[in-house]
């Protein structure tokens, strides 16, 4: 096994194939990955593990609950709202991405116009500059 | 009020007071003068009666005196020897006194008195030898002659007077003569003469205030009544004065009417109201009052008064009478006149009044009759006028009625005329409700005129609820989440006078409160001169359209995130697979990989075309300028293609007018234009080419233009250029890579936003496209998503 750099990004995304994917590319960038294709699920992983560095989510999830609500949910903990949050969606309706970027995610990733090596890339240059970064409205 | 009263009353009150002062003025005058009248009379009647007794009391001394101067007088004193001398002598006295007795009937009684006062010699025989040196005045007689007052004789049958004088020889005091004289005579001339003084009194009182004279009114007064009266004792007032500065008993030459006044009314000795003068005789110590009754003197005066005031009673009467009948002189013709006016009111225009006189009243008569005639000339007049247009008027009236009956008829054609217009109408009508849209019908006060079935249906509003009211107080059109209320569309082509339309997402609030989703048009009405009267509003419920819209919107999108997630997925292994994170591969797997990546790709872009085009097509998508700087959206363009035209070695040449600051454009889509034409541009390039890019501003608006020294366009599929999923032969044949969409898109894009776009093309040599944005930018609009 890869020496892991320490940083664990918790994955959201409801689609088994896709998720599969980006699990195995963040492993090999070397990351520790938890994956989660419920809000719910995540928020126990959030609750149980000491430290989530990273989320990578899609807007839609299994369940209830979308990407908005849980983004809402996280902001709204003081434990967890610093955490830095990447959608990575295949919706690209402008409210959405408006609506995700108001609530303070780090970048809106349109899935397929996205290599999953650019979208890894921008997350290490975040944990280097954390502050760096500053998604654009599209 | 009568003019009679007019005249009558004010003159006689006019005659009255007039009379009346006047009458009073004179009367006061009169009295006065009647009373100082009176009291002349009184003062003279005292003046005259003064001088006479004065002189008869200066008569009876001289006479006394003058006998007593005579010889035989004295004689018969001195001869005392010889007693015939005596006798003589004696005889001769008696003879002398005889005669002076018979002269002056008042002389009773004359004695010659000695020294001692016996008698020696009288006119009453009897008398002689008598002694009376008692008898009033001898004393006094020897110093001089003296007067005595009047007192009543011996045997008080008479009043007399003793008159004695002093018989004198030289100075030798011989004897006194002494006579005794009736007062008879001196009281006649008290006695007043006139008739008419009834009351009136003369009389003389002595120092004791006693009369001396005889009394009108009380029998044996004298030496008897006591006259206190004010009268009296105003007279012996004036005693006191004189008594003082002249001598009493002495006559002086000079006549004095001393303490002569009317005193005035005052109480008489009997009580009674007199009026009263009086004179002072100081000689006698006597005063002559002369008095008479008030109510005598004043009588005349009150006889005067009931004189004046029946004078004046009469004259006022006849004045009255004159009056009233000079008045009836004037109001009889005026009333003649009156009774005329009567007549000739009652129609009898030839009655003449007439009244021949020359004054005032006969000269209106003259007048009136005049008038009367002329009114009777000017009623012929009239009732000759009255006839003529009596006759007009029924001429008239027979004209009238045959234009009445030309009324009529064409009334009769205009109801023909209705019944066609209502069938025609109702014709209308038909056709309307069998309409399958709703309908409805404005004038030019935006008043409702028509609303067929459908209308009615949809609205929920009926007919008759609408028609004749503005259709903004009943229909509201509303659009957008807060509901504005949206019918410019009708004013907007009854202004223009042309169609049109509402927005896309239009709602009618129907009368029961619900939106309805509604697509409308309003098209102006026009008549034959083309100006506008009106407006024809056709609208139908889009409700299921914009559900299908909905549901398609919904679709594409949930569509297209279908559609991308395996494409997502497809392109994330394949690339891991390429960077060798599955292991190690070899340069034939790699290159079937990078096919598989690449095929990939190309099937990502054409999905996001798809939903662009799917957006354009369904009118969604948001135009929403901003102030942006065009060179910098196309140096981000350019940056995206750094690599194919580094790998193409692609000269690129831009040109960005300085001039040009920000302008209002929607800068996703912007992107998305200049990408296409800029991708284009480097696609249908030659190796080595040439990309030039310029934007420049212009008067009013911006143009941008990107030209290449390409492929070109074949000149007889320029036209399809724009249409959707074209693609020109060249192109497919040098197998290059496209979609055929871009230019669709960027069309579509262009038109919404108020730009224009063209192209200039030859085939080998290159093509150059063309835009302008107007300088006031972009056209805003609306939609529900944006594309990207």
């Amino acid at each position: 096994m890869k020496k892991t750099i320490g940083v664990t990004i918790l994955v959201l995304e409801d689609e088994k194939p896709l998720l599969q994917a980006i699990k195995t590319k963040l492993e090999k960038s070397g990351f520790d990955v938890v994956t989660a294709r419920r809000a719910n699920q995540a928020i126990s992983y959030l609750n149980d593990l000491e430290k989530i560095d990273i989320i990578w989510m899609d807007h839609y999830l299994l369940g209830r609950e979308n990407g908005l609500d849980f983004v809402t949910e996280l902001k709204g903990d003081e434990k967890w709202k610093k955490i830095p949050i990447f959608v990575v969606s295949n919706t690209a309706s402008p409210d959405k991405v408006q609506s995700y970027i108001k609530l303070g995610v780090k970048k809106y990733y349109t899935k397929s116009d996205f290599r999953l090596d650019e979208i890894i890339g921008d997350i290490k240059k975040t944990l280097e500059k954390p502050e760096g970064l500053i998604q654009k409205s599209e | 009020m009568k003019i009679r009263t007019k005249i009558i009353l004010p003159l006689s009150i006019a005659v009255l007071v007039v009379t009346a002062s006047t009458g009073l003025f004179l009367f006061r005058e009169s009295s006065k003068n009647l009373e100082n009248n009176i009291y002349s009379h009184l003062e003279v009647d005292v003046g005259t009666r003064e001088d006479h007794i004065r002189t008869y009391l200066y008569e009876y001394e001289s006479v006394l005196e003058l006998l007593a101067s005579e010889d035989s007088i004295a004689n018969s004193l001195k001869i005392e020897n010889d007693d015939f001398l005596h006798s003589e002598a004696l005889a001769a006295a008696k003879k002398r006194i005889e005669t002076i007795t018979q002269i002056h009937k008042d002389f009773f009684q004359i004695h010659v008195l000695d020294k001692n006062g016996k008698v020696i010699a009288s006119s009453c025989k009897e008398c002689e030898g008598e002694d009376c040196s008692k008898m009033v005045g001898f004393n006094e007689a020897k110093k001089g002659s003296f007067t005595s007052d009047i007192h009543f004789d011996d045997k008080n049958e008479y009043t007399i007077i003793c008159v004695s004088a002093p018989i004198l020889d030289g100075d030798e005091v011989l004897g006194v003569l002494a006579a005794k004289i009736k007062t008879e005579e001196l009281f006649q001339f008290l006695k007043t003469v006139s008739t008419e003084d009834a009351t009136k009194e003369i009389y003389l009182i002595n120092k004791e205030h006693l009369m001396i004279s005889p009394s009108l009114f009380v029998k044996d007064a004298i030496l008897n009544q006591k006259v206190e009266t004010e009268n009296s004792i105003n007279c012996f007032e004036a005693e006191k004065h004189l008594d003082a500065s002249g001598g009493a008993g002495a006559y002086s030459g000079v006549v004095k009417h001393v303490g002569h006044e009317a005193v005035g009314v005052f109480k008489n000795y009997l009580g009674v109201n007199v009026l009263g003068a009086h004179v002072y005789i100081p000689e006698m110590h006597w005063c002559l009052l002369a008095e008479v009754s008030e109510r005598e003197a004043m009588s005349r005066v009150r006889n005067l008064m009931f004189l004046f005031i029946l004078g004046g009673f009469i004259s006022i009467i006849l004045v009255i009478l004159i009056i009233f009948l000079v008045s009836k002189k004037i109001t009889d013709p005026i009333d003649f006149l009156r009774k005329g006016t009567e007549i000739i009111e009652k129609g009898n225009f030839d009655y003449k009044v007439g009244i021949k006189s020359k004054d005032e009243i006969g000269k209106l008569s003259r007048s009136f009759d005049k008038m009367t005639l002329a009114m009777k000339e000017s009623k012929k007049d009239i009732e000759r006028k009255v006839e003529e247009q009596t006759k007009e008027i029924s001429e008239k009236a027979k004209k009238l009625e045959i234009q009445r009956k030309s009324v009529l008829n064409v009334l009769r054609d205009v109801e023909k005329e209705k019944l066609s217009v209502e069938k025609e109408k109702d014709k209308i009508d038909a056709i309307l409700h069998s309409i399958g849209d709703a309908v409805f019908v404005v004038d030019n006060e935006l008043k409702i005129t028509m609303y067929n079935q459908v209308a009615e249906d949809i609205s929920g509003y009926t007919k008759w609820e609408v028609i004749g009211k503005k259709y903004d107080e009943i229909l509201k059109f509303v659009y957008g989440k807060d509901a504005k209320v949206n019918d410019k569309f009708i004013k907007e082509a009854m202004k223009t006078g042309e169609i049109q339309e509402t927005k896309s997402d239009t709602y009618l609030i129907r009368k029961n409160g619900t939106n309805v989703a509604v697509a409308n048009s309003a098209a102006p009405l026009k008549d034959k001169k083309g100006s506008i009267i009106g407006c024809v509003i056709v609208f139908r419920n889009v409700a299921k359209e914009r559900q299908i819209d909905q549901a398609k919107t919904e679709f594409v999108s949930l569509a297209s995130h279908q559609l991308r997630s395996p494409l997502s997925s497809i392109n994330w292994y394949t690339e891991m697979l390429l960077a060798g994170d599955a292991g190690k591969v070899n340069e034939e797997q790699k290159e079937f990989l990078e096919e598989i990546y690449h095929g990939n790709q190309r099937m990502v872009g054409l999905v996001n075309a798809l939903l662009n085009v799917s957006r354009l097509e369904l009118g969604t998508f948001t135009i929403e300028p901003e102030p942006s700087d065009l060179s910098e959206i196309m140096e981000s363009v350019l940056n995206e293609l750094k690599n194919k035209i580094e790998e193409r070695k692609i000269k690129v040449i831009k040109y960005y007018d300085k001039e040009l600051k920000k302008i209002n454009v929607d800068p996703k889509l912007t992107h998305i234009v200049f990408q296409n034409f800029l991708s284009n541009a480097v696609k249908y390039n030659k190796d080595k080419g040439t990309l030039s890019v310029k934007i420049e501003k212009l008067d009013k608006n911006v143009m941008i233009q990107i030209s290449d020294n390409g492929m070109g366009i074949p000149k007889e599929q320029q036209k399809e250029v724009f249409s959707k999923l074209f693609r020109a032969d060249n192109v497919k044949e040098a197998d290059t890579e496209g979609t055929g969409l871009g230019l669709y898109i960027v069309k579509s894009i262009l038109d919404n936003s108020g730009c224009e776009v063209w192209f200039e093309s030859q085939e080998g040599k290159g093509t150059t496209f063309s835009i302008t944005i107007p300088l006031s930018g972009m056209q805003k609009k609306e939609g529900l998503k944006k594309l990207s």
